[in-house]
């Protein structure tokens, strides 16, 4: 009995002894970077110091915004962004639910071939769309940015797919005998019963335009089109040497993030949950 | 209004069954549209280009093969996939087995598994370019905080991202602490493994080792396998880390033309993107997509195959 009662709690204290220590190497670099980012050039490897600052300063990030035209990045990350999501709330839940809801003769191969599309590499496409965006002159714009978005991603489609398969048929077929037709139960039921899941695709894309890299790269690429990520990007090559003016850089394209993050936890983490179940 | 519904090999639809059929369509028409502009016409203009001569300039000249057998001699092609085979083969088990071992213990904590989750979770979001920097300065190799914490135990200092034998390792510890998309899909899929079963495990006197391993990983096995599948094409596609790292360390913002010491960070598609729109090569770039395309496509047919043999699907 004895014997069992120690084994029992060191079963019970042992994970959570091992997830704390993991919890903070996880965290250890996040507080790396705010930490140096209020330090002077002089301490940033001073680990004497700990995760303090001695005269723990602003100077790195009235740095950055002296250096890089952080509201003109920020609103044209912004604009990206907010157009992206307005292209995925505008178009996913209609493609979800005509494969979720709709029983029509399409459905089964169109649902493949999306699944199939999430596997196809961008290195594929990335040259063909190049030249495709260079040929209508569009390069050096926002809009290869932000026209595909108004033609839904297929993640987002399969989550909120998946989203509106627990709405009750009962409810659409009884919609039907009172004589709707598809968009009236679309517009009264199903998008009203599928705001949490809009909600999740709305904060993926949010998420995954503000940080992306790549894209900017190849469309957004002069300084009058940067985003954050490429603002910051041109920041650490023309300043390689200034750590605190970089981290600086990095905790202020790290904050929209962290609010997204802190306000939308509920629904990010449930979207990843079920993005995991495929079919 | 009701039935008229016939299964009888050639059908006819009904009215009804008409209605929805176009609605259907209609409604999934955006996301047709959509793939077959942005997907289906790229595609099949990518298997073009990569049999033509092509800059981004001047029109497509087609030269058959030339382009692939170029590949075939060229010593950075190689080296590159070599790199990449490299990442993939530590990055892949070494995310996932992270990843279980994080999850079966965010399962087995009871206070604080939120929080703790959250921690895990945080770094996945992260923007790309912030992430690089803080490992820039965590792996600086004279006075990065990694050395230092190893320097405790007198390790000599290692140059993570400069030295060949090491810049693997690195790229994989960069990988290993963004795994927390995963750990919050298998914590999920771990939620969804009936009780019962571990209950009557635990009858039979079986251990916490035995359950993770008789149970839980079963349990799982069908959402382990499309993350494997998922961690392998991410692998193959790793490009915006080393593209950061590699510019940082030539100090040249276009186009990437860094590579690392000895080519050491010179990845798959870091190599294609130098071809496609450094030197303006897109016919050798497309070839090289085709190449992976095909790589990607026989492995993931492959790993769906032996995991449809061993792990019986519900």
């Amino acid at each position: 009995m004895g014997e069992r009662n120690v084994k029992g709690r060191f079963s019970r204290v042992f994970p959570v002894v091992v997830i704390t220590l993991l919890a903070l190497i996880y965290l250890f670099p996040i507080l790396i970077m705010i930490s140096a980012s209020f330090r002077s050039n002089d301490q940033i490897f001073d680990t004497s110091l700990g995760l303090l600052s001695r005269n723990p300063t602003l100077d790195n990030f009235k740095n950055v915004f002296s250096v890089m035209p952080y509201g003109r990045y920020f609103g044209n990350t912004m604009w990206i962004t907010g157009m992206n999501v307005l292209g995925t709330i505008f178009c996913t839940p209609m493609i979800s639910y005509s494969l979720a809801k709709i029983r029509w003769k399409g459905r089964n191969i169109i649902f493949s071939i999306i699944m199939a599309s999430l596997m196809i590499p961008y290195t594929v496409t990335m040259i063909p769309l190049y030249k495709f965006w260079t040929k209508l002159n569009l390069v050096g714009t926002f809009w290869p940015l932000i026209i595909p978005a108004f033609f839904g991603y297929p993640f987002y489609i399969v989550i909120l797919r998946q989203f509106m398969l627990t709405i009750p048929d009962e409810l659409l077929e009884a919609a039907e005998i009172d004589g709707a037709g598809r968009w009236k139960i679309y517009r009264t039921i199903i998008l009203p019963l599928s705001r949490p899941g809009i909600a999740t695709i709305t904060i993926f894309t949010f998420m995954s335009t503000f940080s992306d890299f790549l894209g900017p790269l190849l469309y957004a690429n002069n300084s009058d089109h940067y985003t954050l990520s490429l603002g910051l990007y041109s920041f650490m090559n023309e300043h390689s040497v200034d750590w605190a003016g970089m981290m600086a850089a990095a905790t202020l394209l790290m904050i929209p993030i962290l609010v997204v993050f802190l306000f939308c936890q509920k629904y990010l983490m449930e979207g990843i949950s079920t993005s995991g179940l495929k079919g | 209004m009701r039935k008229l519904k016939r299964n009888d090999g050639k059908r006819t639809w009904s009215p009804r069954e008409k209605q929805a059929n176009r609605d259907g369509l209609l409604f999934a028409l955006p996301w047709i549209l959509g793939f077959l502009i942005f997907s289906l016409y790229p595609i099949i203009m990518s298997a073009y280009y990569s049999f033509t001569n092509f800059s981004a300039i001047k029109d497509p000249v087609w030269v058959g093969l030339k382009n692939y057998r170029m590949l075939m001699k060229d010593r950075l092609f190689w080296k590159s996939l070599n790199n990449t085979l490299v990442y993939v083969a530590i990055s892949v088990p070494a995310t996932i087995i992270l990843s279980l071992l994080l999850a079966a213990l965010l399962k087995a904590v009871k206070r604080g598994k939120a929080f703790y989750r959250s921690v895990f979770f945080l770094p996945s979001i992260f923007p790309v370019v912030a992430s690089t920097m803080i490992w820039l300065l965590v792996l600086d190799p004279i006075s990065g905080y990694l050395n230092r914490f190893l320097s405790l135990f007198g390790t000599p200092a290692i140059n993570w991202l400069g030295d060949p034998t090491w810049t693997k390792p690195a790229l994989v510890i960069m990988t290993c602490w963004g795994v927390g998309t995963t750990v919050v899909i298998l914590l999920a899929s771990m939620g969804d493994v009936p009780p019962e079963l571990y209950e009557s495990a635990s009858m039979d006197g079986a251990g916490a080792w035995t359950k993770f391993w008789h149970i839980t990983i079963p349990g799982i096995a069908h959402v382990l396998v499309y993350q494997i599948v998922l961690a392998i094409i991410n692998g193959f596609q790793y490009f915006t880390q080393v593209y950061i790292l590699c510019s940082a360390q030539s100090g040249n913002l276009s186009a990437g033309v860094g590579a690392g010491k000895k080519n050491s960070l010179l990845m798959y598609p870091l190599y294609l993107f130098q071809n496609a729109f450094a030197r303006l090569k897109m016919g050798t770039a497309s070839a090289m997509a085709w190449i992976l395309f095909i790589i990607v496509f026989v492995l993931t047919l492959v790993l769906i195959r032996i995991s449809d043999k061993y792990v019986d699907v519900k």
